[in-house]
Order: C-alpha cells, then structure tokens, then sequence
C-alpha cells in the first residue's frame, strides 16, 4: 500500500530515490534534534562492532588457549576485560534507549508544526481534490512514526555493516582464504535479495485493490454508520461477494508468485549460508589435515564467524531496505510541504471600514482537473445592505461562489471588486475576517465551548463576555446554564466523557458567527 | 476505536490466559488443521536439527581434526554429511514459511468473512454500547491477525522447547553444573523482562491517552471538511496548543518511565548476558579444560555452543510468552464475541407475516440505552392505520430515529410491546417483517458497488435492470447517469477502483432516495426520515 501511494504521489512531482528520501529523513530529524542522529549512530555503530570482536576475536582466544594448554588466569583476565567493555556498550544502548523514547514526541510535534503552517498555506482546492486524502493525509500521518523507524534501520544497517567489515579482518587474520568463501555470498545476498525485494513489491503493488476493497468491506461492517443499512437490506451480499473475490484473487496471484519467491529464496539459502559454510569446512580440514599444526582452536573459531559474517551482511541488507521503506514515506511529507501554495494573491491593502459593493464582473472558475466551468461568465451586483439569496440545484455552484467571494478559491476568469477594489489587493486574513459566512458543512472541534464560538482563544474578559452574549442570541442560554465549566466547557465527546455534545440543531446555533459584532457579510 | 478505556479490564490471571490461548488454538485447529500441524512440526524439526548441528557436528569436527588415524577423505565426508542435514533443515523451513503465506492468506479470508457475517448479525444495540462495540468490534477485526500469532506463538514455544531438551540433555550429559548458568541468567531474565514489559505497557497506555488530543488536532489539519474553517480563523492556534501541551506531557511521562527502564535493562544485559553467559561460561569450561583437564576443546566448543543455544531458545521462548499475553488478552473480547447470542437478527417467526396491510400497534412502549440513566422513549402508545401517512416531529434527540429503528425492529422495546395485525413484532420473522419496510435514514452511506447495486441495496439480477433505470429517473439522476462512465455499472468509490466515481452529496441523496425503492416490495411503513421532520421542525420556529 505504501509503496503505491509513494509511487503514485511520486508520479506528479520528482521521483524521489531512495537515497535522497534517506537524506531528507535524517536532515528532518537533524533539524528537530542533533541528538537523535548523533546517539542513534554512535550506539548502533559501537555496539555491532564490539559484537564482532567479543564473538570472533574472544573465541579465537579461548580456543587457542584451551588447546594449547596456557595458564588459566590469562584467559581469565582477558574474559575480564572483554566483558567489561561488553559492560560499557549497555550504557550506552541503555542511554540511547531512553533518549530516543523521550525525544519521539518532540521529533513528532515539529514535523507536525511545519505540516500545520504549511496546511493553512495550500489552496483549499487542492483539499477537495479526491485523491487528496490518500495521498498525503493518510501518507503524512504515517510518515510521523515512519521517521523514527527509518532513522532506527539506518543506523543498525551501518552498524552491522560496520560489523561485517570488522569480521572480515578478524577473519583474515586467521586465514585469508577463509574469507573467499564468504565473499560469494556478499554478492548473492545483493543479488537475491533485490530479486526477491522486486518480487515482493510486484506482488504487492499487484495485490493493492484487492487488499483495499477487503479493507473496505472490513470496516464497512465493523463501522456503526453503516450498521443500521447492513441490518436492512441485502446490500452485505454484495460486498461479501467482493470480499470473496478479492481474496480468491489474491490467493491465486500468491501461489504464482510466491512460487518463484520460494525458488529465490531456496537459492539464496543455499548460496549465502549453506555453500560457504560447505566449501570453508572443507577447506580447513584440508588445511588442518595435511599441516597437522596445532591451529585447531583457531580454524574452528573462525569456522563460526562464517555464519556470524553472513548473518551480519543479510542482517545490514534487511535493514538498509527496511530504512528505504520506511524513508519513503517521507517523501509525501517532502512533497507536501513544496506543495504549490495559493496562488489567490494576498494584498497589502487593510480593511477599515465594513464592506460593502460587491460586483462580479464576468467571473469564471473552474476546478482543477474539472472538463467544465463551474461558472461561467457570471456577473452580478450587490450592493451595501442588500439581502440576497442564492437559489439553485444541488451542485449548481452556490457553495462555490460564497467561496470565490471569501478569496478561499482563485478565481479563473474576470473580476471580484468588493467595494471598488478587485478582492486580490485586499490582505486577506484582514479581508477574510469580515465575513459571517455560516456553511452547510460546519465543523465542530473538540476544544472548550469559547473556543468554538470565537474560533479562537479568548484573550480578554471582553472577549468572554462576547461569547456568553453570541451564544444567548443564539438561544443556547438554557444548555449553557446546566454546563459545569460554562463557556470553558469541552465540546465534543473526543475525549472527556462529561463534555457537552453538540449536534445537528444545538450545532449550528453553537457556531453561528452572525452574533459576533465584527462580521458584515453575510 | 479506541481501545485505552479498557487498560484497566486487560489484566487477567494466568490460568485465565493459558485456558483464553487453548481457545484460540482450538479455533485455529477447527480452521485448518493442517497448516497449524505442519508449522509445529516445521519448528520443532529445524529447531533440533539446528541444536544438534551446533553442537554436535562442531564436537566431532574437532575430534577427527585432532585424530591422526582419520584421513583427509573421511573428514570430507563427515562434513558433506553435516551440512547436508543442516541444508535439508534450512529447506524445510523456508519452505514451510512460503508455504504458510500462502496459506493463511486464504485462511484469513475464510475467517474474516466468517466473523463479517457474526458482526452482521450482531444486534444493532451493542453498536451504541461502548463496551460491546468496543469488544466485538476488536475481536472481529483482528480475528484472523491474532489466530495467526497464536499458532505462530505456540509453534515457536515447541521448537524452542525442543531445543531446549536437545540442548540440556547434551550439557547433562558432560557436566552438569554448565546447566546452572543459563538457568540463573533465565530467572533474572524472566524477573527483570516482565516488569519492563510492565512499564513498557504503563507507557504504551499513557501515551495513548495522552496522545489522543494530539492525534485530534492532527486529524482535524488533515481532513478537507474542516479545512475550509482553519483557513478562515484562528482556530488552528489552540489547536495546535493543544497538540503541543500534549507533547510535553508525553515527553514527562517518557523521561519517568524511561529511567526505570533503562536500569531495568542495564541489570537484564548485564546479568543475564553479560555475567551468566558470555563471562561465566567460558570462564568456567576454561577452568574445566586448563585446571581440571576434564574436558577437551571439542567438549568446550560443543558446550559453549550448547549454552548459547539454551539462552537463545530461553529469550525465544520469553518473546513467544510475551506474544501469548497479548493473545491471550485478546482471545477475552474474541470469546465474548464468539459466545454472543443473537437475539433479535436472523430469528425465526412463530406466525408467518400477514399478506395485507395491517394497523401498526405501539403499546406503552418505553426504551432504554444499556446504562443510560433514564428512558429515551417513555410509554408511548400510538397507532397507525393502513395508508394513513404520519410524520413525527420533534427537537434534535427527542427519539425520533430511535422509535423509528424500534418499529423497524432494529432494536427491541424495553417495556411494552409494538404489534402489527395483532401479533408482536418479535413474532415474526426478523428479515420478513423488515422486507416490508423501505427506511430512508438521514445517515444513508454510498457503499464501494455498482451505482445499480447501490440503489438496489442488494445482487443485481437480471430483470432488475428496468427498475432501476426507471428509478432513477424518478428520482431525476437521468443527466448525472448518462455521464457516468460504465453506466449502471459503475462502481461508486474511489478507495480501492480508480475508475470509480465519487457522487457529491446531494447526487448520492438522488441514489439512495425513497423513489429508488418503490420498486421494493410492498412495504407497509415508509419512513422519510427527518429531512422532513426539520422541515416542520424549522417551520415551526422561523
């Protein structure tokens, strides 16, 4: 699923690689805290390295010891020493524990702030386009925890990566033949597993739909909005039938393909593990059995860390694909945040008195990938105190219009004046604010009641005194009276049980900014 | 859905949770009984093989290097011998975990459709039940993800017991007192790992409460509906105070718990890796080898393998016990659900349901919210003739749409009775007394089908085809339908077709209209709902 909207969303803007998303990932995160970075490579990298010297290098000591017969305080005093240092390494991975756990939320929050500020930014058309919700919205709030992920599988990747290459000298030093039967099977790790990892993403991106429309049907039955509907008709026929469908062919497409995933993952067993522990074995029998020199210990010691080695390389692999995967989510977040920002131009010009003329002069808009104009040529004036009403079919444009008149949308063709100056010049939180537009859809947010009356927080008392007079105009005195907190109140049930509901009719009299002084526009 | 209210109820006893996992496997093995007999035996067969060649075969190695009398040729075929088993066993298992993906893949679809069905049938009042819908809800939609960990779960438990007997009867074999230090490093282990998967949940169930307002108002900055009002206002400065206090507390609560983990790790890493077996056990089989001269460098080797072996299994064993908790507490919600009795859906009537129209009888009827502290819906009592038209009005939350899914027996009355022609309706037949009731709800959904099978709300058969064409132009959806790109059969989403089509609101309202449904049965009652009853409702106040 990732993968597709990654790919999709990827289409529109530059194709990022994983390398450059891998940057981005660790420069976001540098700039929400240095720690983080600098922590999670120093423990990763630290921590891999000392593994491979504590298991191949103290091995290889005990070993030689053991056989060759040497006093019993020396090997002691060694084990002494590597375990000390084993000792100093969870100190370090205990520190870096607990730092990551309590910078995430931070990491979190200022990735959240930059996709606020930037939100507020974008062109409310692009909101209602209707891949925009799967694209970013669902993309970028997974891309919050994605982050972390990724830096995580970054840094272990380097650090086993690191881990590898101390192996190899370890290795060498014994023997450097050893080492040529471990090299076939860094190169059939990279093979395989970028066969294997196409595969999988073949599959995957093959298996998308039929994954979504189950998901979808899954919590269609499962959501209470539509429980009363499933209970009356037969409309669940329906969709169990897509359910089966989509799995069936899901199934059939897994026998297929993972067919020839077994078959790469066979080889790849064979090749990474089975083969150079085969060929070393054989190896140092030879060795062993014509010098006849007493490097038993030794050779056997080093024999293990073929398999150590190996499972170093394909453990650096796993996570290094791993850190790409999860790096990739951030490209939404990348592209999200160069995301075009409105083009409907903010003036300088203040607004000082209340508004008054509007007049469209020959106005056109039309949405953005729409093969038609929403409106066309419309022109019509208004004049200070006028009322008017707007009388149309569903989808005629009534809600489009209010929205071109507030500057929420850009308008295509003609001209806006409110006032006798074209809308564009006027600066537009300025502008914007003498409007008491009340929409069909309006939103209820779960902050305390004041909150949602001014949509904003209080800053004075007048400013209180405004909301309990706004909500008494509003013949919500009598549910105000009963509320504990009064105006401070939580609207909505989001998270405090005791907090006031508010829907439908209660609703919209809550919000309705008509009672505030400053609107003039209705 | 949230699930942290029920932090409080996920503590359970041991006994509870071992009996909760058997039940779980029993279901598992009802399922499929092969794919969960062939994953226990995969993991048991890889686990002793591995032990065996990471000792043993290590062992031998040794003993025919350091023996003169065995040639170059002998040595070769031992270790050809070796490896090959050790091949086989690395076969059999990538094989056994393809071939599981495979097949649970279609287990989980048979499970989930099995568990959509019961969710279908599951009384409507458990949806307004925070706790049921909580419980069922949950258990439904992880059914087939917790099956799935559950025998994965036990499959590894036996390999890594299996493992472990290898292992121990080698190391008694030899010496036994080698046995003691993986067994202490274990103890500490199981100590110090349980209370920090303690904290860790602690933490995890913190977090979520506290993260709830930040997940609010991150969900609020995301959504196209609220969009338009954060540009306009200032809204998104508490909004985003409120995400930001929230933070701080998290990171509070991270510092808190994060310390006492920390030292809890510290003590496991170091006793139990560190001291009991990196330090102790080659200190000691060094001591066995150099001072005692009791054993060799094959035995060290051998042991110290053996031991590692045991730790592995041991800390393989404790992750599986981990996943098992979280089975278990799962498997709580899943036998609840699984147990439930139906009491309203898919009942059988005593009388078969009348041919004709007949009066609608409310008697006295009250209704009650499980839990609530008082009636919704207090003795009513009304009655409506055939043909007669009513329409209820009322305030937001007087009870209209609730008498209005009482009547279509979608819950049942608390007190009193509803009866049609005489009998009540919790007489007749579930599906047959709602086959005459065309209901339009003010919530009405679009769902992911065809445009025809949305506005038939079931299988599209052959004849239907005419009816619904005429439907719609009742209903005025000519124009829309002729731009539509496949027609009646186009589908009517875009969350998973990209040739799908989203209607606006008021064209998804022609859809799903009552004329749409004229051609349906002949129902007795048809409830336009509440879009008139506002209607009246604003009347009455302008």
């Amino acid at each position: 699923m990732s993968e597709k909207e990654c790919r999709t969303g990827g289409e529109t803007a530059h194709r990022m690689g994983v390398g450059s998303s891998m940057r981005y990932t660790i420069r976001t995160i540098w700039n929400a805290d240095k720690g983080c970075i600098l922590l999670s490579f120093y423990k990763n990298c630290t921590e891999e390295v000392y593994m491979s010297f504590f298991f191949i290098l103290m091995l290889q000591m005990i070993y030689s010891y053991i056989e060759n017969g040497k006093p019993f305080m020396g090997l002691l005093r060694f084990v002494a020493l590597f375990c000390m240092g084993h000792i100093c390494i969870h100190l370090a991975s205990a520190w870096h524990a607990y730092y990551i756990r309590k910078k995430t939320p931070g990491v979190y929050a200022y990735i959240f702030n930059k996709v606020i500020d930037k939100a507020v930014r974008i062109e409310l058309t692009k909101y209602e386009q209707p891949d925009f919700y799967d694209r970013f919205a669902r993309a970028l709030d997974e891309c919050l925890t994605k982050a972390m992920d990724g830096l995580n599988a970054l840094a272990w990747a380097t650090g086993c990566a690191l881990s590898a290459v101390a192996a190899m000298f370890l290795i060498a030093r014994v023997d450097p033949v050893i080492l040529v039967f471990s090299l076939p099977s860094i190169i059939a790790s990279f093979m395989f597993s970028s066969r294997i990892n196409t595969l999988q993403y073949e599959l995957r991106t093959q298996e998308t739909r039929d994954k979504r429309t189950a998901e979808y049907v899954k919590r269609v039955f499962y959501e209470k909005k539509y429980a009363g509907e499933i209970r009356l008709y037969d409309i669940r026929k329906v969709l169990m039938r897509e359910h089966k469908e989509s799995y069936d062919s899901r199934y059939e497409l897994y026998v297929t393909m993972y067919r020839r995933i077994h078959m790469l993952r066979q080889l790849q067993e064979l090749v990474i593990f089975v083969l150079p522990i085969l060929l070393a074995y054989i190896y140092v029998s030879v060795v062993l059995k014509t010098t006849g020199a007493a490097k038993i210990g030794l050779y056997v010691a080093t024999l293990g860390s073929i398999d150590y080695f190996a499972w170093r390389v394909k453990t650096a692999i796993r996570n290094y694909m791993e850190a790409g995967r999860n790096c990739m989510y951030m490209n939404n977040l990348q592209q999200f945040l160069e995301m075009d920002e409105e083009t409907v131009e903010s003036g300088k010009r203040k607004v000082d008195q209340p508004l008054g003329d509007i007049v469209f002069d020959h106005v056109s808009f039309r949405y953005n990938g729409s093969d038609h104009e929403t409106i066309r040529d419309l022109s019509l004036h208004i004049r200070k105190g006028e009322r008017i009403a707007l009388v149309g079919e569903n989808g005629a444009g009534k809600t489009t219009l209010v929205k071109l008149l507030m500057g929420l949308y850009p308008i295509s063709g003609g001209k806006l004046m409110v006032d006798g100056v074209d809308i564009r010049e006027y600066d537009k939180r300025d502008y914007q604010r003498h409007f008491g537009a009340v929409f069909q859809d309006l939103q209820i947010f779960s902050l305390p009641l004041s909150h949602n009356v001014l949509m904003k927080e209080p800053e004075n008392e007048e400013e209180r005194a405004l909301v309990v007079e706004a909500l008494e105009k509003a013949q919500f005195a009598d549910v105000l009276e009963k509320l504990p907190d009064g105006i401070d109140s939580m609207v909505t049930k989001e998270f405090d049980d005791k907090a006031l509901s508010a829907q439908g009719d209660r609703r919209r009299r809550l919000r309705s900014p008509v009672y505030l002084p400053r609107s003039r526009i209705l | 859905m949230d699930h942290e209210t029920n932090a409080k109820n996920d503590k359970i006893s041991l006994r509870r949770l071992i009996s909760n996992v058997a039940y779980i496997m029993k279901f598992a093995v009802e399922i499929d009984r092969r794919a969960v007999i062939t994953v226990f035996i995969a993991f048991f067969v890889c686990s002793v093989t591995y032990a065996v060649y990471s000792t043993l075969f290590l062992k031998y190695f040794i003993q025919i290097m350091q023996r003169q009398d065995v040639d170059l040729v002998c040595s070769i075929l031992f270790v050809l011998c070796g490896v090959a088993i050790l091949f086989i066993s690395a076969a059999v298992e990538i094989g056994v975990q393809n071939w599981t993906d495979v097949r649970f893949l279609r287990v989980s679809g048979d499970v989930q459709r099995k568990f959509i069905r019961k969710a279908a049938d599951i009384d409507l009042i458990c949806y307004d039940n925070k706790k049921y819908f909580d419980d069922f809800v949950i258990a439904a939609s992880q059914s087939e993800e917790m099956l799935t960990l559950g025998v994965i779960s036990t499959g590894y438990i036996i390999g890594n017991a299996a493992g472990i007997l290898t292992l121990g009867a080698l190391v008694l074999s030899v010496n036994p007192v080698i046995a003691v230090f993986p067994l202490v490093g274990f103890v500490v282990n199981i100590i110090t790992r349980f209370k920090i998967t303690e904290y860790e949940y602690n933490y995890e169930m913190e977090y979520k409460r506290i993260m709830r307002k930040a997940d609010y108002s991150k969900r609020v900055f995301y959504q196209p509906e609220y969009a338009k009002e954060i540009k306009l206002s200032d809204i998104r400065i508490p909004l985003k105070l409120q995400f930001n206090e929230a933070v701080e507390e998290v990171t509070g609560k991270a510092h808190e718990i994060g310390v006492k983990i920390a030292l809890l790790s510290l003590v496991n890493w170091i006793a139990t890796f560190t001291v009991m077996s990196d330090f102790a056990i080659p200190v000691y089989l060094g001591y066995l080898a150099l001072v005692r001269k009791s054993i060799a460098l094959g035995d060290v080797a051998a042991m110290n393998n053996a031991e590692e072996g045991i730790r592995n299994n041991l800390d393989g064993m404790n992750y599986a016990l981990v996943r098992f908790q979280k089975v278990g507490q799962f498997a709580e919600r899943f036998r609840r659900f699984v147990d439930y009795e139906i009491q309203i859906e898919n009942k059988q009537g005593i009388f078969p349901m009348p041919q004709e129209h007949q009066t609608l009888e409310v008697k006295h009827m009250s209704f009650r919210y499980d839990g609530a502290d008082r009636d919704t819906l207090h003795d009513i009592s009304l009655t409506i003739k055939p043909g007669e038209k009513v329409a209820f009005v009322g305030e937001n939350g007087a009870g209209k749409t609730t008498l209005v899914k009482l009547l279509m027996h979608l819950y049942d009355v608390t007190d009193g009775s509803i009866c049609y022609g005489g009998h009540d309706i919790r007489e007749y037949g579930t599906g047959e007394y709602r086959e005459r009731i065309g209901a339009v709800f003010q919530d009405y959904q679009i769902y992911g089908a065809t445009l025809a099978e949305n506005v038939l709300m079931d299988e599209v058969e052959v004849g239907d085809r005419e009816r619904i064409l005429e439907a719609l132009k009742q209903a005025d959806f000519e124009k829309r339908l002729l731009r539509l790109p496949d027609g009646l059969d186009t589908n009517m989403t875009r969350e998973f077709r990209e040739d799908g089509t989203m209607l606006s609101g008021g064209e998804a309202q022609k859809v799903r209209s009552p004329g749409c449904l004229y051609g349906r049965g002949s129902s007795f009652l048809r409830f336009l709902m509440s879009r008139l009853v506002r209607w009246i409702h604003w009347r009455n106040i302008n």
